[in-house]
């Protein structure tokens, strides 16, 4: 690992404790417009940030010069801003230990791929998308995209973690007209290796969202049953569960922002309501330590609708006087310390989305929600949300629908979960997923 | 640290070196300070400095696009020799020497933030946080959040430009949470503007905090907003999120460029009612959205986007001018050095009409009057676009009566700005971010109050 020993002799030295978190990271997109490529980036850049406690107050600092000098510098300036800071419970470093370098996730054929092929995926992922449907009249955005680097966490209290990590993947977004009307469909998926990214997959995927939606209706302002499929159904919810707001973390319950102070072993949801978080699944979001180098484990969050653990970072988990679960999570070297999860899902139902449809009977399939970053209130948990999908009649999906909102309470949803399917993506680059799930009587505004 | 002109005019031509028609660089050193109010007291203070560079080849409309951080004269060398090693093409267009451009900053700062003392910006946070407090007993939190922005540029370009920017930015965001019973409503206020610490000399801490308690205690009241499709009326200053979602994403030339908006090909075509002016103006002294030169060295400008209805101007970068045959609007932007730029919007409005909000309120019988709104987004191809609502009234017989919360409204844009039925004599602005293919960057959003009708109103009840 880069810069391992240079952290570590900086970090000996210190006269308070002290934590150092590096990162480096190596960027390359490139993307194909009309047959060409139009945009090749690539860059490398590191960074370091820095925090210290002192009589319990805490000061950060950060700066993108790796060097002695630069880190010693941050570090006398968080100094400076923890004297300015207040003192708390939770102001501590965790008593940690050396872990053993990670290299897991790593990418085993990244480095062995010439740039030509990474530029065969974007033209690809251009073409095969213009070539599936005579309606497809434009692709504005075709990439391929690989992200690399190295984090490394190193304190005074022992903690010497060093993981390196690298993905690869293609985005594609497309434009389908029938001459009247006109729509988008996007297709984004992520691999381990660059052998797995199938770029007919893709083309297919983004068109045929886009196409599927030509002619869309609109529909009638009432109560419906729906479907939320299982890409609406893990943006909608994890908007929620994953949010930096979510009820299951710990600081949010101490602070009295979370419904589930003091509920351990309550019921939270329905009985199909299981919620697990589990780092070490190998997924694309697997992580042996967090980023306090807080060893990870499989958490069970709810379990048949009743609530089972609270979600700690160091800083919580000091505040409550238990143990870090393992869900400390930085923004990178600049950001600041928060809770987070790696890859919680609702488990899977036993049957496929078909059966939900048949169960649904009529109703309204939600494909798309938009507007997530304002469209809800997590503190409530009320959303409203644009939202796009399908009629369903007599069991089968029939006439796409659009300009409509869905509303409702995150609350009430968990406990109205009527069915879920099998169709859980595993290979979400997001930290949530979801199955399908069949939802009654949702408020949709048309 | 900064690159003296002839350092600056050798690494634009070693990027060019082995071919390409054009070439920019971007530096950059940005001095950031942030403090964290939580829970009655300091929860982190972090300050840092984000520097490095970014160097483009243009070759025809295709781009190379390579950056560093922390830059001294070797890496820039090695960065403009990598870029030229992949750009290649083999015929050099040709390099201007560069001309340095001077102005008078529209952005003048009296307190630079590095010359006040930290307990001072801490003394800002705990004003609001006290503020935010005795607003009403029911208030039972409030979370500041405390920042500014030193951004140092310089741009240098193959075609001549060359210029230095120094663009401060000073936010005060503030949340308050207020409590009844089981009931809990989050209210929020968050001003900014392209100035220094004397920005909380015209607007304090205490009304910020106040602006966001009064919401938060409103909401306590509210009751879940009506559905379907409504006339609404939609109240200055942040209420222009609408422009800048239903059309001012789909008028820039990262998506006109490549016939990838609604609005391709509809200059000097009727797009909006006849009341719609919307103008995006980057020169508006200290504004949030404003800076002196955009990020390839244009001065900034004022754009006027449509014109009594009609569309006169998009939105035009560098690349967007090679794509469309437009002069450039100075409205290249981006986050930081870690993205190339594209055209993105300042500080976007529509211009002030002729009709007061009494009018607009009495001419509805039942219907939403919106006074602030949250953030939204669009599909610039389709122009869905949605947005929230953060503080709103239903209107009954021409009269606002009860407060209600949890909608967004969502419409087609191409349709709604022909719905602008009334448009107001109280123009102001609100302050953002805004994301896109360049990053995060600060955009006012702005206008009078307008009446539309169309929108559908995603309510509960």
């Amino acid at each position: 690992m880069m810069n391992k020993d240079m952290l570590l002799k900086i970090i000996e030295t210190q006269p308070v404790p002290s934590e150092l978190y590096y990162s480096l990271g190596r960027e390359i997109e490139i993307s194909a417009f009309n047959g060409s490529i139009n945009n090749f980036t690539s860059a490398e850049t590191s960074g370091i940030g820095a925090r210290v406690v002192q009589e319990g107050k805490i000061g950060s600092a950060f700066t993108e010069s790796v060097t002695e000098h630069s880190i010693s510098s941050i570090l006398q300036r968080a100094r400076e801003n923890s004297e300015f800071s207040a003192s708390d419970d939770g102001n501590v470093l965790y008593k940690g230990q050396e872990l053993p370098d990670s290299e897991e996730s790593m990418s085993r054929d990244l480095d062995t791929v010439s740039v030509e092929k990474k530029k065969s995926v974007a033209l690809e992922l251009e073409q095969f998308s213009r070539e599936y449907d005579s309606r497809i009249i434009n692709v504005p955005h075709a990439y391929y995209q690989e992200i690399s680097g190295e984090t490394g966490i190193v304190s005074s209290e022992k903690t010497i973690a060093f993981r390196k990590a690298s993905l690869c993947g293609g985005l594609v977004y497309v434009m389908a007209s029938d001459g009247k009307d006109t729509q988008v469909g996007m297709a984004m998926r992520f691999y381990r290796n660059f052998s797995g990214i199938d770029s007919n997959i893709l083309a297919k995927e983004a068109a045929d969202k886009a196409l599927s939606k030509l002619g869309a209706g609109v529909l009638e302002t009432g109560t419906y049953d729906i479907i939320l499929n299982e890409e609406a159904a893990s943006n909608l919810l994890g908007a929620f569960i994953s949010s930096g707001a979510s009820h299951f973390f710990g600081e949010n319950i101490q602070k009295n922002r979370s419904k589930f102070k003091g509920i351990s072993g309550e019921k939270i949801g329905c009985k199909l309501f299981t919620l697990i978080d589990n780092p070490l699944s190998g997924s694309l979001r697997a992580k042996t330590f967090d980023d306090e180098g807080v060893p990870t484990r499989e958490t069970v969050l709810a379990e048949d609708g009743i609530f089972q653990n609270v979600i700690h970072s160091v800083y919580s988990a000091a505040r409550s006087g238990v143990q870090s679960t393992g869900h400390s999570r930085r923004g990178g070297y600049s950001g600041g310390v928060s809770t987070g999860l790696h890859d919680a899902f609702i488990t899977n139902g036993e049957k496929p989305q078909k059966e939900l449809l048949r169960k649904l009977d009529s109703g309204v399939i939600i494909s798309d929600v938009e507007g997530l970053h304002a469209g809800l209130d997590p503190v409530t948990g009320d959303f409203s949300l644009s939202a796009k999908g399908y009629r369903v009649s007599g069991g089968e999906t029939g006439d796409p629908v659009r300009n409509f909102t869905i509303a409702g309470n995150f609350f009430e949803i968990i406990n109205r979960i009527a069915a879920k399917a099998d169709d859980r993506r595993e290979d979400r680059i997001q930290t949530f997923s979801s199955p399908s799930m069949l939802i009654p009587d949702v408020s949709i505004s048309g | 640290m900064e690159f003296s002109q002839e350092t600056l005019s050798g690494i634009l031509k070693k990027a060019l070196s082995r071919g390409g028609d054009y070439a920019d660089i971007f530096i950059e050193e940005t001095v950031k300070t942030g403090i964290t109010y939580d829970s009655g007291k300091v929860k982190t203070i972090t300050s840092g400095i984000v520097a490095g560079a970014g160097l483009r080849v243009i070759t025809g409309t295709d781009f190379v696009y390579m950056y560093a951080g922390d830059v001294d004269e070797r890496k820039l060398l090695k960065l403009a020799d990598d870029i030229s090693a992949a750009a290649n093409s083999g015929k050099t267009g040709v390099i201007s020497s560069l001309v340095p451009y001077e102005y008078s900053s529209i952005i003048p700062v009296s307190v630079f933030p590095d010359t006040v003392a930290l307990p001072k910006k801490v003394e800002i946070v705990e004003r609001a946080n006290q503020a935010g407090r005795e607003y009403s007993q029911k208030i039972s939190e409030v979370i500041v959040r405390y920042l500014d922005n030193d951004q140092k540029v310089s741009v240098a370009t193959s075609e001549g430009r060359f210029s230095r920017d120094r663009r401060v930015r000073t936010r005060l965001v503030v949340q308050c949470i207020a409590t009844d019973g089981e009931k809990r409503e989050t209210g929020m206020s968050a001003p900014g503007r392209s100035m220094g610490f004397e920005m909380y000399d015209s607007i304090s801490p205490e009304s910020i905090a106040r602006e966001a308690a009064r919401i938060a205690c409103l909401l306590l009241e509210a009751d879940y907003a009506p559905q379907g499709k409504l006339p609404v009326v939609i109240d200055n200053g942040f209420g222009g999120v609408i422009f800048h979602e239903a059309c001012g994403h789909a008028l820039e030339a990262t998506s006109v460029g490549k016939n990838a908006s609604v609005f391709s090909g509809k200059l000097n075509e009727q797009i909006a009612s006849p009341l719609v002016t919307a103008i995006d103006d980057g020169t508006i002294p200290n504004a949030w959205g404003s800076a002196n030169i955009d990020d390839e060295a244009h001065p900034t400008q004022k754009n006027i986007l449509v014109k009594d209805g009609v569309l006169v101007s998009y939105m035009v970068d560098k690349l967007g001018s090679l794509r469309m045959d437009h002069p450039f609007t100075g409205s290249s932007r981006r986050e930081s050095y870690k993205y190339a730029p594209t055209s993105r919007m300042t500080n976007t409005y529509i211009a002030e009409g002729a009709s007061s909000l009494d009018e607009m309120i009495a001419s509805i019988n039942d219907g939403l009057y919106c006074r602030n709104m949250g953030g939204g987004s669009v599909n610039p191809p389709t122009t869905d676009f949605n947005f929230s609502v953060s503080e709103a009234y239903h209107i009954q017989k021409g009269k606002i009566g009860k407060p209600v919360k949890g909608a967004s409204l969502i419409g087609k844009g191409s349709e709604i700005l022909m719905n602008i039925e009334m448009v107001g004599n109280n123009m102001d602005f609100g302050t953002g971010m805004c994301g896109s293919l360049s990053g995060s960057i600060p955009t006012n959003v702005g206008q009078p109050a307008i009446k539309v009708s169309g929108l559908v109103v995603g309510g509960r009840s």
